[in-house]
């Protein structure tokens, strides 16, 4: 992606240390840097910490950044080292629990059917939370951010041979483990 | 396939809780929050003003032209030096810190060196003749300012009046 106008003149506005120029860069990432730590983490805790820790790394780093990738690449960089180091510390992650209370608090009609999706979802993210470190993180790219084969090999530092590698394992051991789903998913008509 | 749109619904985006930019601030200590930034920018500035004004770094030029390094030497060093162009010598450069300066020529094929600094306040015009490194030197006061004029023979004195006295005029003394 190339850096608009804006965003560059926000980026510039980082590196003269301006603290108003690093709020905008904050408000335009975070639900982004949020969403890979939360989805990586499965621990809304956990994803708060590697959230935090990566800003006041961007803060810290912003100087270095030149431009010669793109800032969301240098951004995801942080993200993903951030998260690979938030587990090798060996932090406990905590049962990702949110999405089955947003559906238990949502008083509509289709309580249960939220119900059921929450718990389907829940499923999800704990197995993916079981992958091995570098198969999880190549999945939360490609599926929450919606990444390439080619960005996720440019941010995780591999080829996109080796995504491809990464994320095919991935999807076999995920079939294994989420076959209670396919008949839900066969209903629904995604079964491909 | 059925397992990717379970993943793409499973892993979708979430939104950031509203307590992550205060929890970012929180760790003011590693941030270099605007007033110690603002200090820090101060302390810049006080440096520049330093560097500016107080220790102006040491500099040199080369030029044969002197009104070339007239002006170079008032902006390094604050001296007004009355260089003029002669053709009797060759002017090479300069160099100096504030509040002194020296002029390098050439007469011929020797050195001739020019030190121009403040006089020190009560003294009043005079010269004195005396051996420098085996050459001959000359310094008078003038206009507050100590000259002092260095070469190898008392010949090449006559010729580097010229430095500022294109007419010729004897130095002081």
């Amino acid at each position: 992606m190339v850096l608009d106008g804006n965003d560059r003149e926000v980026i510039e506005g980082c590196q003269r240390g301006d603290y108003d120029a690093f709020r905008v860069l904050f408000e335009t990432n975070q639900d982004r840097v949020y969403s890979i730590a939360l989805r990586y983490s499965g621990d809304p805790a956990a994803a708060m910490d590697i959230a935090q820790e990566t800003f006041l790394k961007v803060w810290a780093s912003i100087g270095d950044f030149r431009g010669d990738s793109s800032f969301e690449s240098w951004l995801y960089r942080i993200v993903v080292n951030r998260c690979l180091d938030y587990r090798r510390r060996g932090r406990r992650w905590m049962p990702f629990l949110s999405g089955l209370l947003d559906a238990v608090v949502t008083p509509a009609e289709s309580v249960l059917h939220k119900l059921m999706r929450a718990e389907v979802e829940d499923d999800v993210q704990r197995i993916v939370g079981k992958l091995p470190a570098e198969q999880r993180i190549v999945v939360v790219l490609r599926y929450t951010e919606g990444l390439s084969y080619e960005e996720i090999a440019d941010v995780v530092g591999c080829s996109a041979g080796t995504v491809a590698s990464r994320l095919n394992r991935a999807h076999k051991l995920l079939e294994r483990r989420l076959a209670h789903l396919k008949k839900d998913a066969r209903r629904s008509g995604h079964v491909g | 396939m059925w397992v990717e749109a379970e993943l793409r619904k499973g892993l979708q985006p979430v939104r950031a809780p509203g307590e992550l930019w205060e929890r970012i601030q929180q760790r003011d200590v590693e941030l270099p929050s605007r007033g110690r930034r603002y200090v820090w920018m101060l302390a810049a500035a006080a440096m520049a003003t330093v560097v500016l004004f107080v220790a102006r770094p040491r500099g040199e030029m080369r030029s044969g032209d002197a009104a070339r390094i007239r002006e170079w030497v008032q902006l390094h060093t604050g001296l007004n030096v009355p260089l003029e162009a002669s053709t009797a010598l060759r002017l090479v450069g300069a160099k100096g810190t504030e509040g002194r300066a020296e002029i390098a020529c050439r007469v011929g094929d020797r050195d001739v060196k020019l030190v121009v600094s403040r006089a020190r306040a009560g003294v009043v015009e005079a010269s004195a003749h005396q051996t420098y490194k085996g050459g001959k030197a000359v310094s008078w006061t003038m206009r507050g300012q100590l000259y002092t004029l260095a070469c190898a023979t008392p010949e090449d004195l006559q010729v580097a009046c010229m430095l500022c006295h294109a007419g010729g005029v004897r130095p002081v003394g």
